[in-house]
C-alpha cells in the first residue's frame, strides 16, 4: 500500500483532524522523557476500541509498525516510533468510565492522567495507590505498559497489582479481554504477563483498576542526615525493625540544593540527604509506628526529624520530591537517568560507587529515589552540546547498570528497558531467560508488529540521538 | 487409562541409569500419585534442579509426558490427563536458599512446604503471607502452579504479589529464570505472572524468591451469625467501608458453617460471618472494638483471639480439602465482591437432593460451594448438569467457576476451568511456545491445554 493510501484509509476511520503527519505537526511526537527522538511517519488518535482495532487491522496489513504513546514521560524510550511507523496516542480515549465503591473499582480509557484518576476517585474515599512522580501528566495506558512504578508502590505495589482486567487490541486488530471483573480468572495470567510489556504486546482501551480505601491517618516524616551514608543507614534501620512505610525516599545534597532553587520544599540546605517518609494506615498504628521510625531515625545519626504539621506541609514535602527532576534544568540542561535496583542492604555500597563513577567520569551526578525498595534514580547532569559528553553518560550510566547486576539487584525497577537499556539485557539475563520471554512476546504478537525493537539485544549498540528539548521534557521521573 | 500405562520400555531402568536409584519412587507407592483414574507409569523424586533437567530432557527426546506434583494436596484440580507419563515429585528439591531478613527476601527450592517456610520465617519475626490449604503438606512449587491463595488474601494479596522471582526447568529441559532478588523489577516481561496458576503446564518451578512481611504480631476473628443473607450482606458492606474494616471477611452459609468444625462458629441460626483480624495489638484491639459495634445488631458475635482465632484461619484455608471431611464436590468461584449476595444464593444449586454449602470472601470478592455427599452411585449427568449450570451463573456475573472437585464420570462431562476464556488463542499460542510437544500436563489446563 502506498503511503498516501495508508493515511487516507487511517483517516477514513477517525476522520480529518485526527491524523497528523505535517513534519511540523509531527514535532511532539518525535520524542519521549528519554534522551532519544525519531519522527513517526504519522500519529493517529482514536476515539474508542473499535477505531483502535481498525487502525491496528489497516496496519496489519501494510505491514507497518506500530507504537502506542501515552504521555510521553516515559524514560526508556518506549514510545520512540522508528520513521516508517505509525505512532498512536490516546488523548481523545482520555474518560473515567466508572467507580464503583462496592467492588472499590475504576474503569478508565488508556488515556486518563494517572493524577486525575486519583482525584477523581478521592471525592468516594478512596485512592488509586501508584504514583509515579509524573503523575500529573502521565496516561493510565502509559503505567501499563512501563509497569509504572511511584513512591508508594513500597506498600502497595507497582500497576501490576492494581490491575485487574483489561480490554486489549493485538496488533492484528483482534480485541481480547484479559483478567475479568475478580481479581483472579481462570487460565494463564495474561494481564499479569501483559502489564510491563512495553507496548510489544498489544494496546489496552479500557482497563479496571483496583482501588485502596483513603487511609484514616498519614504521617509524613523529614529524617535530615548529615551525609548518604548514615542516611542509607537509617533505611535498613527502618526496613530491619520490620516496619515498610507506605513510601520511603532519599533526597541527596545536590538534589535537595536544586530543589530548593526553584521551590522551597522546606528541606534544609546544609543536609547531606534527607530521607522523606509517609506512614498510613489505623491512627494507633501509626502512632506506635511513627515512634519507632524517629527512634529508628536518631539511632542511626539523623540531625534532626520533622514531621509535617498539617496537610500543606506533607503537601509541601512531596512537591519538593516530586519537582526534584524538572529542577534539576536548574543545574544543566540534560540529564540522563539510571533505574538500577540493588536489595536494600547494598544501598551504601551502590552510592558509594555512584560517587566514585562521578568523580571518574567528571559528570555530576544526583540521587532521588526510592530508597525502600532499593531503587535507586542516579541522575547524570550535562550540557548535550559539549562534545563527547554523550558517549561519557552512557559510558558511566553503563558502569552503574553492572554495578547494580554484579550486587544482586536488577536494571530497571520502574522506567522499563526500551531502547536505551537492551544491550545490558545480558547483565541480568541469560540467552534461555530472554528466550522464554520471547515466546511469550510470539504469543501475543506473531508478527512483532508492536513497538519492534525495544528490550531486547539486537547486536546494535545503542547511542541516544540527545535533542534540545531534553531538559523541558524531562520534568518528571 | 485406570492402570499405569505401558510406555514400552524399561522405564525403571532407564531413570535409575538417569538419576540414581535412590530418585526413583517403588511402584508399589503408584496410589499416592495417581490423579483421579490415571496412575503414573513411573515416579522419580529428585533432589536437585540439574536432575529435573535432565529428565524433562530425557522425557523430551523419548517424547513422554511429565506430570510434576508438590505436597499432592490438590492433584485432583484440572481435567483428566490425555497422556501415559511419569509422575515428577518436587519434594526432594526442599531446602532453603537465602534469606536475607534486612532486605526482606527468601529464595527457596520449590519442594519446600509453605509449612516449613513459615516456620523458618516465623522465628525471625517475618512470613510470605501465602496460607494455602495443608499449609505443612503443600509445597512453594505447587502453591504457585495452582495459584492456590489462603483467607487473609484480601488484605495480603495473591501469591502473585509475592513472588519476586523464579527458576524454571522448561518442557525441554533448558533452565531459566524471570524477576530477581529485588522488590521491584521491570526488567523483561513478567514470567513470574505467567508461571503462577498455571498448573505445570508451560515449565516446571525449581526455585522461588518471595519478598516477604513482618509477622502480625496480634490475630483476632469476630463471628457473627445474622437472621438472612440480606441482613449479613449489608453488615458485611458496612463493615467493609470503614477505616477500621478487616483484613479478610467471609460468609459462610449455615450448611458451611456446620460442616467448618470450628466450635466457636455459631451453627442453627443464619448466615455466619467471620472478620479476620491481623496486626500490632493496638490496631487489632481497635478493629476488634469497633467491628463489634458495628456488629451491635447481629443475632450474636463472639470474639475470638490469639491461637483460637488462627486455628480458625487454618480450617478456613484448609476448609476446600480438610482431610477430617472433604467435600466431594467444591467449585471455586472468582467473582467480584459485588456479586457477595449472588454467591449466598447459589445454595439452590442441588446435587442429588443436597444444597451445597456456600463459604463467601466478602472483601477480595468470590467464594466456593461445597457438596459433602456420596455422589458415586448418582448419574454423571445429574452432577455435571448443575456444575454446568454454576459456571454459566458466575459467568454472567463477569467471573468464572473452576470444579476443584467432583466424580470422575461427571469431570469427563465438563471442562472444570469453565467456558474458554476471550484470551483462549493468546493461551494456546502461549502453550505451543513453552510446550510444543504437549508433554507437561497434557490436558489438564483450560480448553484441555
Amino acid at each position: 500500500m502506498r503511503s498516501s493510501d495508508f493515511l487516507e484509509e487511517l483517516r477514513a476511520i477517525v476522520g480529518e483532524d485526527y491524523v497528523i503527519d505535517h513534519r511540523e505537526d509531527l514535532l511532539v511526537y518525535e520524542y519521549d522523557g528519554s534522551v532519544d527522538r525519531s519522527m513517526p511517519r504519522a500519529v493517529v488518535l482514536p476515539a474508542n476500541t473499535d477505531e483502535v482495532s481498525q487502525i491496528m487491522a489497516l496496519a496489519y496489513e501494510a505491514g507497518i509498525t506500530v507504537v502506542g504513546r501515552g504521555s510521553g514521560t516515559g524514560l526508556s524510550g518506549g514510545a520512540i516510533t522508528p520513521p516508517d511507523g505509525l505512532q498512536i496516542a490516546f488523548p481523545r480515549m482520555n474518560r473515567i468510565l466508572e467507580v464503583d465503591s462496592i467492588n472499590q473499582t475504576a474503569l478508565v480509557e488508556p488515556g486518563v492522567i494517572n493524577l486525575d484518576l486519583d482525584n477523581h476517585v478521592r471525592r468516594f474515599g478512596m485512592r488509586y495507590a501508584p504514583d509515579p512522580s509524573s503523575q500529573r501528566a502521565c496516561s493510565l495506558g502509559g503505567n501499563i505498559a512501563e509497569n509504572a512504578g511511584g513512591p508508594h508502590c513500597l506498600a502497595y505495589g507497582a500497576t501490576t497489582n492494581h490491575v485487574i482486567g483489561m480490554e486489549v487490541v493485538l496488533e492484528d486488530g483482534e480485541i481480547v479481554n484479559l483478567g475479568s471483573q475478580a481479581r483472579e480468572a481462570s487460565g494463564y495470567d495474561l494481564r499479569g504477563a501483559f502489564v510491563g510489556s512495553e507496548g510489544t504486546f498489544g494496546i489496552a482501551t479500557k482497563i479496571l483498576v483496583r482501588l485502596l480505601p483513603t487511609p484514616e491517618s498519614v504521617r509524613t516524616f523529614l529524617g535530615i542526615f548529615p551525609d548518604i551514608d548514615s542516611a542509607c543507614t537509617a533505611v535498613s534501620a527502618v526496613i530491619g525493625y520490620g516496619i515498610v512505610p507506605a513510601a520511603l525516599e532519599m533526597i541527596d545534597a545536590l538534589s535537595i540544593k536544586a530543589v530548593q532553587n526553584v521551590t522551597d520544599a522546606g528541606y534544609p540546605n546544609d543536609a547531606g540527604a534527607v530521607l522523606l517518609i509517609e506512614l498510613e494506615g489505623l491512627r494507633e498504628e501509626v502512632e506506635e509506628v511513627t515512634k519507632e521510625v524517629e527512634s529508628a531515625l536518631w539511632d542511626t545519626g539523623a540531625a534532626d526529624v520533622r514531621i509535617a504539621e498539617d496537610d500543606a506541609e506533607r503537601e509541601r514535602l512531596w512537591v519538593g520530591r516530586k519537582t526534584a527532576f524538572g529542577a534539576f534544568g536548574t543545574i544543566a540542561p540534560n540529564y540522563y537517568l539510571v533505574d538500577g535496583v540493588v536489595p536494600r542492604t547494598r544501598l551504601t555500597q551502590m552510592l558509594r560507587k555512584v560517587n566514585e563513577v562521578s568523580e571518574r567520569y567528571g559528570i555530576t551526578i544526583a540521587n532521588v529515589f526510592h530508597a525502600g525498595d532499593g531503587n535507586l534514580h542516579p541522575c547524570m547532569l550535562f550540557d548535550a552540546r559539549e562534545p563527547g559528553i554523550m558517549d561519557n553518560a552512557m559510558a558511566a550510566a553503563a558502569e552503574l547498570m553492572e554495578e547494580c547486576a554484579a550486587l544482586g539487584g536488577t536494571l530497571s525497577g520502574e522506567h522499563g528497558i526500551g531502547l536505551e537499556k537492551k544491550q545490558f539485557m545480558p547483565l541480568v539475563y541469560a540467552d534461555e531467560d530472554m528466550a522464554a520471554m520471547q515466546r511469550v512476546r510470539e504469543a501475543f504478537a506473531p508478527q512483532n508488529r508492536l513497538n519492534p525493537g525495544k528490550i531486547f539485544p539486537d547486536g546494535s549498540y545503542y547511542r541516544p540521538a540527545p535533542h534540545p528539548a531534553a531538559h523541558a521534557a524531562g520534568l518528571y521521573a | 487409562m485406570t492402570a499405569s500405562a505401558d510406555l514400552g520400555r524399561d522405564l525403571s531402568g532407564q531413570l535409575t541409569e538417569l538419576l540414581g536409584g535412590d530418585r526413583v519412587v517403588p511402584s508399589s507407592r503408584v496410589t499416592d500419585y495417581t490423579i483421579g483414574p490415571f496412575a503414573p507409569s513411573a515416579i522419580v523424586r529428585p533432589s536437585e534442579a540439574d536432575q529435573v533437567s535432565a529428565l524433562l530432557q530425557w522425557a523430551h527426546h523419548n517424547d513422554i509426558a511429565v506430570y510434576p506434583a508438590g505436597g499432592r494436596t490438590f492433584s485432583h484440580l484440572g481435567n483428566t490427563p490425555t497422556r501415559p507419563g511419569i509422575a515428577l515429585d518436587m519434594t526432594g528439591l526442599n531446602r532453603m536458599v537465602d534469606f536475607q531478613p534486612a532486605d526482606l527476601t527468601v529464595r527457596v527450592q520449590a519442594g519446600m512446604t509453605v509449612g516449613q517456610l513459615d516456620s523458618e520465617l516465623s522465628q525471625d519475626g517475618k512470613c510470605v503471607p501465602l496460607a494455602p490449604p495443608l499449609a505443612h503438606r503443600a509445597t512453594i512449587g505447587g502453591t504457585l502452579a495452582t495459584g492456590i491463595s489462603g483467607p487473609m488474601r484480601s488484605a495480603y494479596g495473591l501469591p502473585r504479589d509475592w513472588l519476586i522471582g523464579v527458576s524454571v526447568v522448561g518442557a525441554d529441559g533448558t533452565m531459566s529464570k524471570a524477576g530477581g532478588q529485588v522488590v521491584k523489577n521491570v526488567t523483561g516481561y513478567d514470567l513470574n505472572r505467567l508461571y503462577i496458576g498455571s498448573l505445570g503446564t508451560l515449565a516446571v518451578i525449581t526455585e522461588a524468591t518471595f519478598k516477604i512481611a513482618p509477622a502480625p504480631m496480634a490475630w483476632a476473628a469476630i463471628v457473627a451469625a445474622f437472621e438472612n443473607n440480606q441482613t449479613a450482606v449489608a453488615a458485611c458492606r458496612n463493615l467493609l467501608s470503614q477505616p477500621f474494616a478487616p483484613q479478610a471477611l467471609h460468609v459462610l452459609s449455615p450448611p458451611a458453617a456446620r460442616r467448618l468444625g470450628d466450635s466457636n462458629i455459631p451453627v442453627g441460626y443464619g448466615p455466619v460471618a467471620v472478620a479476620l483480624i491481623a496486626g500490632r495489638p493496638a490496631s487489632v484491639k481497635r478493629r476488634v472494638e469497633d467491628t463489634a459495634l458495628v456488629w451491635l445488631d447481629a443475632a450474636s458475635a463472639l470474639h475470638i483471639a490469639g491461637e483460637e482465632a488462627t486455628q480458625l484461619i487454618e480450617l478456613l484455608a484448609d476448609f476446600p480439602i480438610n482431610p477430617a471431611d472433604p467435600p466431594s464436590v467444591c467449585v471455586r468461584m472468582n467473582t467480584s465482591p459485588y456479586a457477595l449476595d449472588n454467591l449466598l444464593a447459589m445454595d439452590h444449586h442441588e446435587i442429588g437432593g443436597e444444597a451445597p454449602g456456600v463459604v463467601a470472601d466478602a472483601g477480595f470478592g468470590g467464594g466456593r460451594l461445597m457438596w459433602w455427599g456420596d455422589f458415586s452411585s448418582q448419574d454423571a449427568a445429574q452432577v455435571a448438569e448443575p456444575l454446568r449450570q454454576v459456571q454459566s451463573t458466575v459467568a454472567s456475573l463477569g467471573g468464572d467457576a473452576i470444579v476443584e472437585a467432583c466424580p470422575q464420570a461427571a469431570k469427563e462431562l465438563i471442562d472444570v476451568w469453565g467456558p474458554a476464556p476471550s484470551g483462549i488463542g493468546i493461551m494456546r499460542r502461549i502453550k505451543e511456545q513453552f510446550d510444543p510437544n504437549n508433554l507437561l500436563n497434557p490436558g489438564r489446563f483450560i480448553g484441555g491445554l
